[in-house]
């Protein structure tokens, strides 16, 4: 049987390049330096599987941080006001 | 292949407060108190899960943001500072209440009546009622999620992920390296992923 010399799949060659969870999430924190970020995009504009990852990753993220934007209960709200006044006031 | 765009960091809306407050602007003084006391409060019901804490730490990031506003000299680092006395504030509350039963007040509650807190989200952009019961879903299981875990990963979930700090910024508000951070948040996210898309299934 003749051998052929091995030349990965396109799969293969894709997943090779796909960039790690830590580099995916450094990526859409924005704290990745700027040559792999770019590196980072590029992949994932071209990988499906990635694409799919990051999108899960920064719904992940848009929720978390949704979540950090909630108003403060009316009566909270209404101590908070009183105790600034008070102390804006007495200066 | 639409691109999936990194996460805007957060402006900065404290720096040019903290400016003019020093400046003796008393209607900047109070809109910096008034975003003081939104924060120190999500920081206490989402990290110490407290509704006491939670009131103490906001008067104590009050009266020490008053006292320390006149002078700062770097308006930029005031964000980490105001995190890193609220956090403390909720330590000294926590040492003081080791002898009482824990429990955690829920991000989505009042902690005095009860109130759904669902309804008073104006950032919400979704009005529609089936995207907002689809967010209330999602901020449930996020919510218990967050729960679930330590309060120190709690507190770098709500710092990082939440208000958006960097890591740098984070690790220097918990006084801890950002290796520390990074490892925590990796924990963390694995767990919240987990919650968030196991149960959404």
């Amino acid at each position: 049987m003749t051998r052929v010399a091995s030349t990965p799949a396109p799969a293969a060659r894709t997943r090779a390049r796909c960039a790690p969870a830590d580099d995916l999430w450094a990526y859409l924190d924005g704290e990745l330096a700027a040559a792999r970020a770019r590196a980072v995009a590029r992949h994932v504009q071209t990988c499906s599987a990635c694409t799919e990852r990051a999108r899960r990753l920064r719904a992940m993220l848009d929720a978390c941080r949704a979540a950090g934007c909630r108003s403060l209960p009316p009566d909270v709200r209404a101590r908070a006001k009183a105790r600034i006044r008070a102390l804006v006031r007495a200066r | 292949m639409a691109l999936v765009a990194p996460l805007a960091p957060p402006p900065d809306v404290y720096a040019e407060l903290v400016r003019a407050a020093a400046g003796g602007d008393p209607k900047a003084m109070e809109r910096l108190l008034t975003r003081v006391q939104e924060v120190a409060w999500r920081f206490s019901v989402a990290v110490c899960g407290h509704a006491d804490d939670a009131e103490d730490a906001m008067q104590e990031a009050l009266i020490k943001t008053y006292r320390y506003t006149a002078r700062i000299r770097e308006p930029e680092a005031f964000r980490p500072w105001l995190h890193r006395t609220v956090r403390n504030a909720c330590l000294m509350n926590r040492r003081k209440r080791a002898h009482e039963p824990k429990r955690l007040e829920s991000l989505d509650s009042s902690p005095r009546d009860g109130t759904d807190g669902s309804r008073l989200d104006p950032a919400d952009p979704a009005r529609n009622p089936e995207q907002l019961a689809a967010n209330a879903g999602l901020r449930t299981r996020l919510n218990g999620a967050l729960n679930a875990l330590p309060p120190s990963y709690r507190a770098i979930v709500f710092l990082r992920e939440m208000q958006g700090l960097s890591t740098r910024d984070v690790a220097h508000a918990l006084d801890i390296s950002e290796d520390n951070v990074k490892t925590r948040l990796r924990r963390a996210r694995k767990v919240l992923r987990t919650a968030l898309e196991g149960s959404a299934r």
